[in-house]
């Protein structure tokens, strides 16, 4: 997009007065996460490409619709995450199917995140390793899994984290450890060890 | 292939979608506030009832009830205003939780935060302009079953062999007598002479509820030492002549 042109280091922030004057600058912000947008999607809910394209559609266009209610103390990320959370958890709580765990090709960074933090020293390059904490996070609650995804596939802060979710940074860190233990117990039930 | 960006364009495009005014988010904010600030408010008049009920309790009738301190509290705790008071409380706690920042705040410092707003609003509506005696009156005269919620309390003014009754003014005062319905409906025939002391915001109007001390001369009839008005002002009463309780205490 012509118009876009020395725009693209412009934050996203101060994107917002721009889309409300002229919408063709939307294209810009899309283009900033559709991508991220799109794996944190497939890593909480599992769901087909076909269905993710459908709701980040939607997240689009609530956004959008919601830009005038973007809080400037808030991180634009951190708001259009939270607008993807809730279109999820709105279309698992409709679809009432459980929302599954799959890889992709950034899976690798995300285990050696996490790996390191929940004291897995085994090699990360090993194929059935890397298969068995697949497995393990798609037994694990959704509200854990995400918490997991948000901290060490989207890397994003606990305050972050706590303006996604809205809920007290405390409870993230509580939410953390919880899903810690959680991952730890339904590895030790399938019998895995690492 | 279109991509997904060309795709919601021409879908905001075609279906004229506009984003939402910034005035229908900041009323939908100031709604918020507003509804919690209408529970907070309810919760602090709430509070300033329970102060009422304790303060009105007669203290220094315990021990001729012959109760324990603890027994003669907890007959006298409102329990209708404290499970209301905790009611709204929390319903103020989910609806600040709706605000846009609420959720950054953990539940102990919400529930301390509105505990203060409510005891101190309480407090002072309580002490500017009886909020608490309103409270009470409205309940106890437009709420219905309120009364049996505090018949117990009430029993402890309903013992005409201990020397108190409570009721209803039934017939005018005069020549010293007069009738009062109990809360039961039975009509007793009440002597109020030289003997007695009548408080001053006892006014004896037809309906006017009253509580009296004295003895019980037969079924039905009864000898008033000291007759009080139903609910105390929280000052020390004055009396329209000394002996009565007091004297009978003795």
């Amino acid at each position: 997009m012509n118009k876009n042109s020395g725009l693209e280091k412009t934050k996203d922030e101060d994107l917002i007065p721009l889309i409300l004057k002229n919408r063709d600058f939307f294209a810009i912000l899309m283009e900033r996460y559709e991508q991220k947008l799109t794996r944190y999607i497939k890593k909480i809910s599992g769901l087909n490409t076909q269905d993710t394209e459908d709701i980040l559609q939607d997240i689009f266009l609530k956004v959008y619709q919601n830009l005038n209610d973007f809080d400037p103390s808030l991180k634009f990320s951190s708001w259009i995450y939270r607008i993807s959370h809730n279109e999820i958890i709105s279309h698992w709580r409709k679809s009432k199917t459980r929302p599954q765990f799959v890889g992709g090709d950034e899976i690798d960074n995300f285990l050696h995140n996490i790996a390191s933090k929940l004291d897995i020293h085994k090699d990360l390059q090993d194929k059935s390793l890397q298969d068995d904490i697949k497995k393990v996070l798609a037994k694990m609650d959704l509200k854990y899994r995400e918490v997991l995804v948000l901290k060490f596939l989207e890397e994003q802060s606990y305050e972050e984290i706590s303006d996604i979710l809205k809920k007290p940074m405390g409870t993230v860190a509580t939410l953390i450890n919880r899903a810690k233990k959680q991952f730890k117990k339904e590895a030790s039930k399938a019998n895995i060890q690492f | 292939m279109t991509s997904i960006k060309e795709k919601i364009l021409d879908k905001i495009k075609e279906a004229k979608i506009q984003p939402k005014k910034r005035w229908e988010f900041q009323l939908q904010e100031f709604t918020i506030w507003f509804g919690a600030g209408v529970i907070v408010t309810l919760a602090a008049l709430t509070f300033a009832a329970i102060i009422f009920n304790l303060q009105n309790a007669d203290w220094e009738l315990r021990p001729r009830v012959g109760v324990t301190n603890s027994q003669f509290f907890f007959m006298h705790l409102p329990y209708f205003w404290i499970i209301l008071l905790i009611g709204l409380t929390g319903i103020a706690y989910y609806v600040f939780r709706q605000t846009k920042k609420g959720y950054r705040y953990t539940l102990p410092i919400i529930i301390l935060v509105l505990a203060a707003l409510i005891l101190a609003i309480g407090l002072a509506s309580h002490l500017s302009f009886r909020a608490g005696r309103f409270m009470e009156e409205e309940a106890m005269y437009g709420m219905p079953y309120y009364n049996m919620m505090t018949r117990p309390r009430q029993m402890i003014w309903f013992n005409p062999e201990k020397g108190f009754l409570i009721g209803t003014v039934y017939s005018p005062y005069a020549n010293d007598e007069f009738d009062l319905s109990d809360i039961n409906q039975n009509i007793w025939r009440v002597r109020c002479d030289d003997k007695c002391a009548m408080h001053a915001l006892a006014e004896m109007k037809l309906n006017e509820r009253i509580k009296i001390i004295g003895k019980q001369i037969d079924d039905f009839s009864f000898q008033a030492f000291e007759i009080r008005p139903f609910f105390k002002n929280n000052n020390p009463l004055p009396f329209n002549n000394e002996p009565g309780f007091n004297d009978m205490m003795r």
